[in-house]
């Protein structure tokens, strides 16, 4: 094993020496951690939806009181038929009057809440977890149409959270994968500087008799040991503050009180990036090294 | 093992350095290649160690035809050629044995009979306390000292040597030449380039000379002397 570690890291082209590539293990170590935590919170953002999709989504419309019993039930039909257009909306079923009664007797008491209070008029609604209708937008609507028309605080609260996590997950994805693909891009970069500098001792290798082969696979090992060096710390790094990051979460107050957190699959990816990413920095790397050394006559 | 027949080379898209050159050399030949600066040694050494391919022409080497090799079989051959160069260039992130060792280590060969041999060829040189040094703290002489034994090391079919004596003392001189001449009686070809006739007079091998690009020869050093 001691005999395979100085191996490793013999080599015959002194690409450990180079400024760049001193540089490169401090690169992929900075990009790898911004990659693992930026996936991380697109994680912890798919598991929030996942909680809130396994979640009814109820919505409960108010409409206000009015006197006139025919204007009343025009404005609850208008209620219900834009209710039942929108989409995502599975079903709008408005309270019965005794249930609303019901409702406010722990609060008003059994005789208060026989008098003929004016109350208003609530319809439940049930949304498809999947389809996240935009309830700002029907908010809008309701309220134009039938003044005073509102939607419940708490379904505006977990639809705001549940917009957040989109964001959170279509972002934190989006700069997950720009920051891998940057890091193979940069081992790539660094490995044709590389070459370039090292132009006069390729040349001497060859004469020698090296095949371009072993030279690529000089770049290859390169790029595999600082990518295990850089990635290693950068990954522990990352794991610090994704562990920080849930921690310090707790004390969020999140809408229906889900708990944000990573599934043990999305850990497990996560853990696998530093690795996968050693591999596909070893590769991109020979193929560039092959690909600049066939330019080298 | 060496043919060249209507050989010319050049450097990119210049023009031809070396012109029609027809050349024949067997195994355990030595010769020296001779003629002023600019003349198309180093260019004639630096075709043969198939650096460049032949504009025009065909060059085999040890049976094979260079110009039909692919780049495996190419670099096959040149670990059958050791090559002494006229700038010393040693690996300075190695110490001085992995430098000599490099070719070995190319070869294929085990670390155990590699670190023998280096150490028989160190030793040789009397550079066995400078082993683990690094090259940029010897000095000059020591580091051509390091060149020629890598270029040797392996006990290559052919060696080619550009102005291995150039930059040495007259001591060191003798102690290269004796080991060319050694390698030599072992089997290797040598072809030697050099500026000193003092060389050429002390060791009677035949002479190849340059001039203008084209190479005429091998003559006896007596033939040349008596031409000139």
């Amino acid at each position: 094993m001691r005999r395979l570690a100085i191996d490793l890291r013999r080599f015959d082209l002194p690409l450990r020496q180079s400024a760049v590539s001193r540089f490169l293990p401090w690169t992929i170590g900075g990009l790898l951690y911004l990659a693992v935590v930026a996936l991380a919170v697109a994680g912890v953002a798919d598991e929030a939806l996942r909680l809130y999709d396994q979640r009814t989504k109820l919505v409960t419309v108010t409409l206000p009181s009015i006197e006139d019993d025919g204007r009343s039930e025009r404005q609850m039909a208008a209620a219900i038929e834009m209710l039942n257009r929108t989409q995502g909306v599975l079903s709008a079923v408005p309270v019965p009057p005794e249930e609303l009664k019901a409702l406010v007797e722990p609060w008003l008491g059994t005789a208060k809440a026989q008098l003929d209070l004016p109350l208003p008029r609530l319809i439940d609604v049930t949304l498809d977890p999947r389809a996240r209708p935009d309830l700002p937008a029907l908010q809008e609507r309701l309220g134009a149409a039938i003044q005073g028309a509102t939607i419940g605080v708490e379904a505006l609260s977990r639809d705001r959270a549940e917009r957040l996590a989109v964001f959170f997950r279509g972002w934190s994805s989006a700069l997950g994968i720009a920051a891998l693909l940057g890091l193979l891009a940069l081992v790539g970069l660094i490995t044709l500087a590389s070459l370039r500098m090292n132009g006069a001792n390729v040349e001497l290798l060859r004469l020698m008799g090296a095949p371009d082969r072993r030279l690529a696979r000089e770049f290859e090992r390169h790029a595999l040991l600082s990518s295990l060096q850089g990635g290693l710390i950068g990954f522990a790094l990352a794991l610090l503050t994704v562990v920080g990051l849930l921690h310090s979460s707790r004390r969020m107050d999140l809408a229906e009180a889900i708990e944000l957190g990573l599934r043990p699959l999305d850990w497990m990816l996560l853990a696998s990036i530093p690795i996968i990413i050693a591999l596909l920095a070893m590769g991109v790397a020979r193929i560039t090294a092959s690909w600049g050394l066939a330019r080298i006559p | 093992m060496l043919r060249l027949e209507r050989v010319a080379m050049r450097y990119g898209e210049g023009p031809d350095v070396l012109h029609h050159v027809d050349l024949t050399l067997n195994r355990g030949e030595f010769v020296f290649v001779m003629g002023p600066s600019g003349a198309g040694k180093t260019s004639l050494l630096r075709l043969l160690a198939l650096l460049h391919q032949p504009s025009a022409g065909r060059l085999s080497m040890f049976g094979e035809d260079v110009g039909r090799l692919d780049q495996d079989r190419r670099a096959a051959l040149r670990r059958r050629i050791g090559l002494v160069f006229q700038d010393v260039r040693l690996l300075d992130h190695l110490s001085v044995s992995d430098n000599v060792a490099l070719p070995l280590r190319i070869n294929g060969r085990d670390d155990q009979q590699s670190a023998r041999l280096v150490s028989e060829m160190l030793a040789w040189f009397g550079l066995g306390a400078v082993a683990e040094a690094g090259p940029a703290t010897l000095s000059m002489g020591q580091r051509q000292m390091v060149n020629v034994a890598r270029a040797v090391v392996t006990r290559p079919d052919l060696l080619l040597c550009d102005e291995p004596t150039a930059d040495v003392d007259g001591k060191l001189e003798r102690r290269l030449m004796h080991l060319f001449i050694r390698l030599n009686k072992l089997g290797t070809t040598v072809v030697l380039a050099t500026h000193s006739e003092r060389l050429v007079e002390r060791h009677p091998h035949p002479v190849l000379q340059v001039a203008g690009g084209r190479v005429s020869g091998p003559a006896a050093p007596s033939t040349l002397a008596a031409a000139e």
